[in-house]
Formats: C-alpha cells, sequence, structure tokens
C-alpha cells in the first residue's frame, strides 16, 4: 500500500506541475491568445472529431468481434485473440511505420493502397482516424471481451427456446446486458485515441493546419521551443481525459442504481 | 405430447444411449436422477441446445429432431433461471409473444394473466438484480409460459429454494398445470417435493431410462 501512496504522489504531481507551469510561467493575457489561437482551435476540433469517430468504429468493430470471440471458444479463437492484441503491444511508432509501409510500399497488383486510392490515405485525416482505429480497436476488444466473459450464454439459449433466432438473441438479451461494458469500451477508445501520438506522427504526419492534432501539438511546440504552448495543450488534453475518467465514474454509478 | 424415440446423445463428459420415453398429452412426467447422470443434457436436447447423434424427438405432433431451439415451440426453465439481466420482469414475460407477433392487447392480457397466477404483479418493473431465488424462478416460468407452447421443460424448477419458496413455487406450479394444462417434463432429484403433480414417472440411471414408481 504504501507504494500506491507514492504512485499517488506521481499521479498528482504531474497534474499539479502542468498547473503550475501554465499559472506561473505564461502570462495572463497570452493564456487566453495561446487557447483561441487558430491552429489550437483547428487540432482540438481535429483531435475531438477524429477521436469521437475512432471510438465509435472501434467499438462497432469490438461488440461482434470479441462476442464472437467469447461464445465460440477454441483454438482458433485464441489464435485471434492473440492476433487482436499485436496492436497494443507493439510500439506505436512501429504501428505507424508499418501502416505506412502497408499503404506505400506493400503492393497489391503493381500498385500501392495509396496509388490505387484517387486520394492518398498517408498524411491525411484519414491516416489519423486510421492509425488511431488500429490500436483503439485491440483496446476496445480486450475490455468487451471481458464484458462478454461476464454474460451466461445460457440466457441467449433460452431466448432462442423462446423463438429468438441467433442474431436476435444477441440484439435483444446480450447487447443490453453488457451496455455498460460497451459505455466503457467507448470511453476509454475515446480517451486512448485523444492521446494517441506514435502512430499518427508517422502515418499522419504533423502538418500544422492539415493533420495536427493536440498530442502531436505538443511535439511541434517543444520542437519549436515554445514550452508555454505545450503546456497549454497539454492543459486541454488533461481536462479530457480527467472529463472522461468522471464520465465513466458518473453513468457507471448510474447503471449501477439501475440494475 | 413428447416423443422421444432411441436418442443418443454425446456430451463431453458422457454418453447416453438409445433413450425412449413417452408423455402423454397434457400429462406431467417426472425425470428422476442423481446429480451428474445426464438428466440435463437430455433436456437440453429436447430443447434443441445439444445435438443427438441419432433417433428422434416428436414434440406435439411434430418431429423436431433437427429443427432448431427457436421452431420448436417449448417453454424451458433452466435450472439457474437464466434471467436476461437488462430486462425488467414485463419484458421477459412479453419477449415469447413478442417474437410471435402478438398484438399489444394480447400481450397486455398474457402478462396480466401471469403475473397473477404467479404473483408478480408487484415486481413487473422490477429488473433481475435483487429478487430473491423464488422470485427468479417465477418469472422463468411465467416467461416460459408466455408464448402458449407446446411443451414445458422445467429443469430441477425448486432446487436452491429455502422451504417456504419451494412450497410457494410448486403450489403454483399445480395451479399453472390446473388453469391451462401443457405438457411438462419436470428434471429433478427428488421426486417427493412433486407432491401429486406427476402421471409418470422415469428414472435415469447409468445410461438407462426406466420407468420409475409414482
Amino acid at each position: 500500500m504504501g507504494l500506491g501512496w507514492i504512485f499517488l504522489l506521481l499521479i498528482t504531481g504531474l497534474i499539479v506541475s502542468n498547473i503550475y507551469y501554465v499559472a506561473s510561467e505564461v502570462p495572463w493575457q497570452d493564456r487566453g491568445l495561446n487557447l483561441f489561437s487558430p491552429q489550437l482551435v483547428r487540432a482540438t476540433a481535429l483531435t475531438l472529431a477524429t477521436s469521437t469517430v475512432s471510438a465509435i468504429l472501434s467499438t462497432l468493430i469490438a461488440v461482434p468481434t470479441s462476442y464472437g470471440l467469447s461464445r465460440f471458444g477454441g483454438r482458433f479463437s485464441r489464435l485471434l485473440e492473440t492476433i487482436f492484441d499485436i496492436p497494443i503491444l507493439l510500439p506505436p511508432l512501429v504501428v505507424g511505420f508499418c501502416l505506412l509501409l502497408l499503404f506505400n510500399h506493400l503492393p497489391f497488383a503493381g500498385k500501392s493502397i495509396d496509388a490505387w486510392l484517387e486520394i492518398p490515405v498517408t498524411y491525411s485525416v484519414a491516416a489519423i482516424i486510421l492509425a488511431q482505429v488500429t490500436i483503439c480497436t485491440s483496446l476496445a476488444i480486450r475490455s468487451m471481451k471481458a464484458s462478454f466473459a461476464e454474460l451466461d450464454p445460457r440466457a441467449e439459449q433460452v431466448a432462442q427456446t423462446l423463438g429468438a433466432g441467433p442474431f436476435e438473441a444477441f440484439w435483444k438479451v446480450a447487447l443490453p446486458s453488457v451496455r455498460r461494458g460497451i459505455f466503457g469500451a467507448a470511453s476509454v477508445s475515446w480517451a486512448r485515441a485523444v492521446g494517441e501520438f506514435g502512430p499518427i506522427l508517422v502515418f499522419a504526419g504533423t502538418f500544422r493546419g492539415k493533420t495536427e492534432v493536440l498530442s502531436t501539438s505538443i511535439y511541434i511546440e517543444m520542437g519549436a521551443g515554445q514550452l508555454e504552448n505545450a503546456a497549454i495543450v497539454s492543459l486541454i488534453q488533461m481536462t479530457l481525459a480527467i472529463s472522461v475518467l468522471i464520465a465513466v465514474g458518473v453513468l457507471s454509478a448510474a447503471g449501477k442504481e439501475r440494475f | 405430447m413428447i416423443k422421444v424415440r432411441d436418442i443418443s446423445i454425446h456430451s463431453e463428459v458422457f454418453s447416453l444411449g438409445n433413450l425412449s420415453f413417452e408423455v402423454c398429452d397434457l400429462c406431467c412426467a417426472a425425470l428422476i436422477g442423481k446429480s451428474g447422470v445426464g438428466k440435463t443434457t437430455l433436456l437440453e436436447s429436447l430443447c434443441g441446445l445439444r445435438r443427438v447423434s441419432k433417433g428422434s424427438i416428436i414434440l406435439g405432433t411434430r418431429d423436431v429432431t433437427f429443427l432448431p431451439p427457436r421452431e420448436r415451440r417449448i417453454g424451458y426453465v433452466p435450472q439457474d433461471a437464466a434471467l436476461f439481466p437488462a430486462s425488467t420482469v414485463r419484458a421477459h414475460i412479453e419477449f415469447g409473444p413478442r417474437l410471435q407477433q402478438w398484438n399489444r392487447s394480447e400481450i397486455n392480457l398474457r402478462v396480466e394473466e401471469l403475473a397473477a397466477l404467479l404473483q408478480l404483479e408487484n415486481l413487473l418493473e422490477r429488473c433481475p438484480f435483487g429478487l430473491s431465488g423464488g422470485e427468479m424462478k417465477r418469472v422463468a416460468i411465467a416467461r416460459a409460459l408466455a408464448g402458449k407452447p407446446e411443451v414445458l421443460l422445467l429443469d430441477e424448477p425448486l432446487t436452491g429454494l429455502d422451504p417456504d419458496a419451494r412450497d410457494e413455487t410448486l403450489a403454483q406450479l399445480t395451479q399453472v398445470q390446473d388453469s391451462a394444462p401443457v405438457t411438462t417434463l419436470w428434471v429433478t432429484h427428488h421426486i417427493e417435493e412433486l407432491g401429486e403433480i406427476p402421471d409418470a414417472v422415469w428414472e435415469l440411471e447409468n445410461g438407462e431410462l426406466n420407468l420409475g414408481k409414482l
């Protein structure tokens, strides 16, 4: 428990140091200017938009996939589970680098995927979403798998004896029973997408006004020696992450009261 | 009517071979046997949740051996009730009739009828979390009966209940059989807990099914 208190101190230190730096080093008049600068507003909007799309896509992929994994066991399912875990076990930069190679250097009928597409994915907003989805879907599958594993398949079997087909049993019995899990998986995916950096840096680039999101903003500002701006961006990200944690906590508590 | 002819079932743990028995129309038969002899496995085969490797199963007038569970027109009450965690008691009772596309007034009438019969009126808007063992079993029975099945399959509906809840559930099951009889197969450890309900008793022992004594 003693080590736990030290860890708590460390987390508190991270938050306090960011707030302290903005409060002490960034002049009052500059805070507003920096916060509402066109590039930061655009980076924030792009971060929120791409993260939301990625969280929705990841959850949509993760729910049926993890349901299938939990209901149809066996060696093949275990092999698939291991494969689905690869993106979160690989270093994020490697994921980005491999996405870059996949879209630009792996030939399909003589041409790369980007050459086939009329609008290339690499270094575009689509690349940000694809990089986020690659990582977030793995996380969401892990999270949803735990939710479905807790759900007794017997209830779905009973639903089938009452006249439901396998899809209706999934849709009307299993899915409503794991709605808190779905919300949790979507929240975790969203929070991870907001903070994703490595694969975005390599696959989407850090083009100001085009593919700049909050996580790459910090990198750009630090590279330019603008620690004040980096601290403000960092504070925005911290606020977003804590907001998600609070929202998940409040909604989970509400859900517990209902069931 | 339930007519089982020479069915063989292979599970991960054991095999049951060449089982035959019959439950006449609107009768209630008990299937007794010790733990682990395959009572639930046999019941699951009747439900279509487990494949039979040979033989035939006739429920009512139809051969259902190769039909999926949803087409067998059965009411199944599993041992653990297996209620739907996110559904209210009302939604449980409405589940079967909705799938059969009954109209709203028919569904409401059925809910009221079963809620009164099984004393669930005050629980209709509750979710399963927090219900007592006896209440859960009553909800599972109401859910199984709601769609007016041809056959009712009960897997130890009184197991795990305290004596009061057991007496109450037994009285309600008796009332169900009296008010709207349905062909029933009742799986249990203890024949004595069924009182005077069963018309026939089958005993499963060492993979063989024998007609037992009432």
